[in-house]
């Protein structure tokens, strides 16, 4: 008997960019794919923008329940299939959302600047990754996805320190682990990638 | 024959004795009398002979008629009728032109009476090979270059040498969009809106040999019902594209820019052709093709106008493109140390360092294309050592910035904006080819092949717009839209030019701006795209 793995290979590209973690996924679920992905996105980005500014002007953080609230907004719409005309517009918004959350959340607790560069290269990092591994067909193992922590993962990560005041030590945490997990597995994954993998391999012109 | 020998700058230049399992099987189909035309140092098909064992090939079959044989080929056909190995050439082959002899090269010779055996041979070497076919005629007259961007590049693609011109007899019309046929021709098979000719030289990988000879079978049956109207035989490779194309696979339009690749009949056109082989410079437009591409402004006029002579220093220093990428990323991170100093002659030392780590850069991605050396890695490595020396040098302009006046949000807007940039082109990208997938899923009307007429592109109700845009693509405007949008170029020599002349917060500020309306121009233009 043999059985073979095979890495199952995204059905949509902007689905793969969104970079869902389990919860997100679960959210998708709970409405059995019925809400588009852009409106509740934008929705999300808006009211985390809105918080992270009451966070930063305003004595109590507010900003701590920005997470959830992107969460049950954004994620709801992430197994709806994005092809609405304008559903490419979903994931820079889930960036922006999780970057700047990140970044105003390390600014505003006085996280060492670099710290900040150092998670949100991590998660750069990723992201980038993903859209070139989909271009060249070096497609990321399935565990990848939850073991990320995905956008909503991080993000209720870093505000779980929030609420605990211990935003940096859960910066370093994240950073190191964030780094290893999505450094080893993209290299040994690119290093074991057949040397013809195709014509794309062709594309790797500068931007 | 000084147009036969090999630049060895190559990558893992083929030496004789060094035939490999990915090496391409090539069935040359001297079916016509044009194999037999002379030309310096014999005849067509001796000199292409000549040029196919220079390059990775490791079998090569030879379909010709019966009795046209000519040259050694008629000598051969003497003494051996259906197969030969070619390191034992019979004693009474002519002197004229020996056969040029590699070892392990298999070198068949089989004779076939017309059209439909031509292409059944062709099926049959299909089904029999383990690696790329390339399906060739005779009567091609090509700089050797040319016929190795086929069969030199390191994953043996599916392709065709498609070149310019107008379509004529052995000139098949094709439509090629985005590097890619997506009509071919013939003297049966119709092509509406051709906008390039295909020139003589198919190979088809080993994903899609199956197709291949099943489209050649196919054929054969319909030529000999007489199902394909007054089809020649010299069009064996030119029905199989289109077969290969109305099939789905999908081809590569192999451009071969400067250099020469074209099919001849008739004495004159064959020494004419070779003639004009001559005055191109090989290696020079191999170099030349390996540096134009569609980069930005500063890319195409302050790094691709000398960065030839750097890929020539590196390729003949044996440099992997790899290699290149790895200097790069040390002197961006030694242009990143000078910025964290923050003195004016450290980040002027900086900018420097910046703008060589961006020349090499550019060099990584030539050195791949002259030398051939494409890997999945190498394109990765290329792409994601980009975002990280970008993000670095924000780091150093960051840490070198005076002291009690922060700038580090700055920074990191700057890296969230520019992520932000990449990730909408990325992201509209990956819906346009989602779209692709859904619309072929849905309908596939792929054209039969024993009807003649094609689909016309669908895109053709756009031609105002296209042809609008195509206007734009020239001169003044085309450099605008590229420079507009900040491409990797603009802003490496922004960085290096504020970060010389003034300070971090500068250069910032000036990434945020100049990068805040290129994402506004880019998102609302594709926003207007998507609805178009």
């Amino acid at each position: 008997m043999i059985s073979v793995h095979m890495t199952p290979v995204p059905r949509s590209a902007v689905v793969a960019y969104r970079d869902d973690g389990t919860l997100s996924k679960g959210m998708g679920l709970l409405v059995s794919g019925q809400l588009p992905p852009l409106p509740p996105a934008l929705a999300g980005a808006f009211v985390t923008a809105v918080l992270l500014g009451l966070g930063a002007a305003g004595a109590d953080d507010f900003a701590v329940f920005a997470p959830a609230v992107a969460l049950l907004l954004a994620g709801a719409g992430s197994s709806h299939p994005h092809d609405g005309r304008l559903d490419w517009l979903v994931p820079p918004i889930l960036r922006l959302t999780e970057y700047g959350f990140i970044a105003s959340a390390g600014f505003a607790r006085d996280v060492p600047p670099v710290l900040v560069f150092a998670l949100l290269g991590a998660m750069a990092f990723h992201h980038y990754d993903t859209v070139y591994r989909l271009r060249q067909h070096v497609y990321a193992p399935p565990w990848l996805a939850p073991a990320g922590l995905g956008w909503d993962g991080r993000m209720l990560v870093v505000a779980l320190g929030g609420l605990l005041g211990l935003v940096a030590p859960v910066f370093v945490l994240l950073a190191v682990y964030l780094w290893c997990l999505f450094g080893w597995e993209s290299l040994t994954c690119w290093l074991a990638a057949p040397r013809a993998a195709g014509e794309a391999a062709e594309a790797g012109a500068p931007e | 024959m000084a147009d036969v020998k090999r630049d060895s700058m190559g990558a893992e230049p083929s030496k004789p004795g060094a035939v490999r399992d990915t090496d391409t099987v090539v069935v040359v189909l001297a079916t016509s009398p044009s194999a037999g035309l002379p030309c310096p140092g014999g005849s067509l098909l001796e000199r292409l002979t000549a040029q196919l064992v220079t390059l990775p090939v490791r079998e090569l079959h030879v379909v010709a008629r019966g009795e046209g044989l000519t040259g050694g080929y008629a000598a051969w056909r003497v003494s051996a009728p259906e197969e030969r190995r070619a390191d034992g050439p019979p004693r009474d082959v002519p002197d004229a032109w020996a056969l040029p002899l590699v070892d392990g090269m298999r070198h068949t010779l089989s004779t076939s009476d017309g059209l439909a055996e031509d292409l059944r041979i062709v099926a049959k070497s299909a089904r029999a090979s383990t690696s790329a076919v390339a399906v060739l005629a005779a009567d091609v007259v090509a700089h050797t270059e040319a016929l190795a961007t086929l069969f030199e590049h390191p994953s043996r693609p599916t392709g065709a040498v498609v070149a310019g011109g107008d379509p004529g007899p052995l000139r098949p019309p094709v439509r090629t969009e985005w590097g890619r046929v997506v009509s071919a021709g013939n003297s049966f098979h119709e092509v509406e809106w051709p906008n390039g000719t295909f020139r003589g030289v198919l190979q088809v990988g080993e994903a899609h040999l199956a197709t291949l000879a099943d489209v050649a079978e196919e054929l054969a049956d319909l030529a000999q019902r007489r199902g394909l109207g007054r089809v020649s035989d010299t069009e064996v490779p030119d029905l199989l594209l289109t077969g290969l194309v109305r099939a789905g696979v999908p081809v590569q339009a192999a451009a071969i820019g400067s250099l020469h690749c074209s099919r001849v009949a008739g004495r004159t056109a064959a020494e004419d052709a070779v003639r004009d082989l001559a005055r191109v410079n090989e290696p020079q437009a191999r170099l030349e093709a390996a540096v134009k591409s569609g980069d930005g402004f500063f890319a195409t006029y302050a790094v691709s106008s000398w960065s030839r002579h750097v890929v020539r220093l590196a390729a003949r220093m044996g440099l992997t493109p790899n290699a290149v990428t790895g200097f790069s990323v040390g002197l961006a991170a030694i242009a990143a140390i000078w910025f964290s100093d923050g003195h004016r002659t450290a980040m002027v030392v900086g900018a420097a360092a910046l703008y060589l780590s961006f020349v090499l850069d550019c060099v990584d991605g030539q050195l791949a294309r002259y030398t051939r050396r494409f890997s999945p890695l190498g394109g990765w490595l290329d792409a994601i050592c980009d975002r990280l020396k970008e993000y670095v040098v924000y780091v150093g302009l960051a840490l070198g910035y005076a002291p009690g006046a922060s700038v580090w949000p700055l920074a990191v807007s700057a890296m969230i904006l520019q992520s932000l940039r990449h990730m909408v082109d990325f992201s509209y990208a990956g819906w346009v080819a989602d779209a692709a997938r859904r619309d072929a899923g849905r309908v596939r009307p792929l054209r039969l092949l024993d009807v003649p007429w094609d689909d016309p592109p669908r895109q053709q109700k756009a031609g105002t717009v296209l042809a609008l845009s195509r206007r734009l693509d020239k001169g003044a405007a085309y450099w605008l839209k590229k420079i507009v949008v900040l491409p990797i170029g603009e802003r490496m020599a922004l960085i290096a030019v504020t970060a010389a002349v003034s300070d971090a917060r500068v250069t910032f500020l000036a990434l945020l701006g100049w990068g805040g309306v290129a994402l506004a121009y880019t998102t609302a233009g594709r926003m207007a795209r998507s609805f178009a």
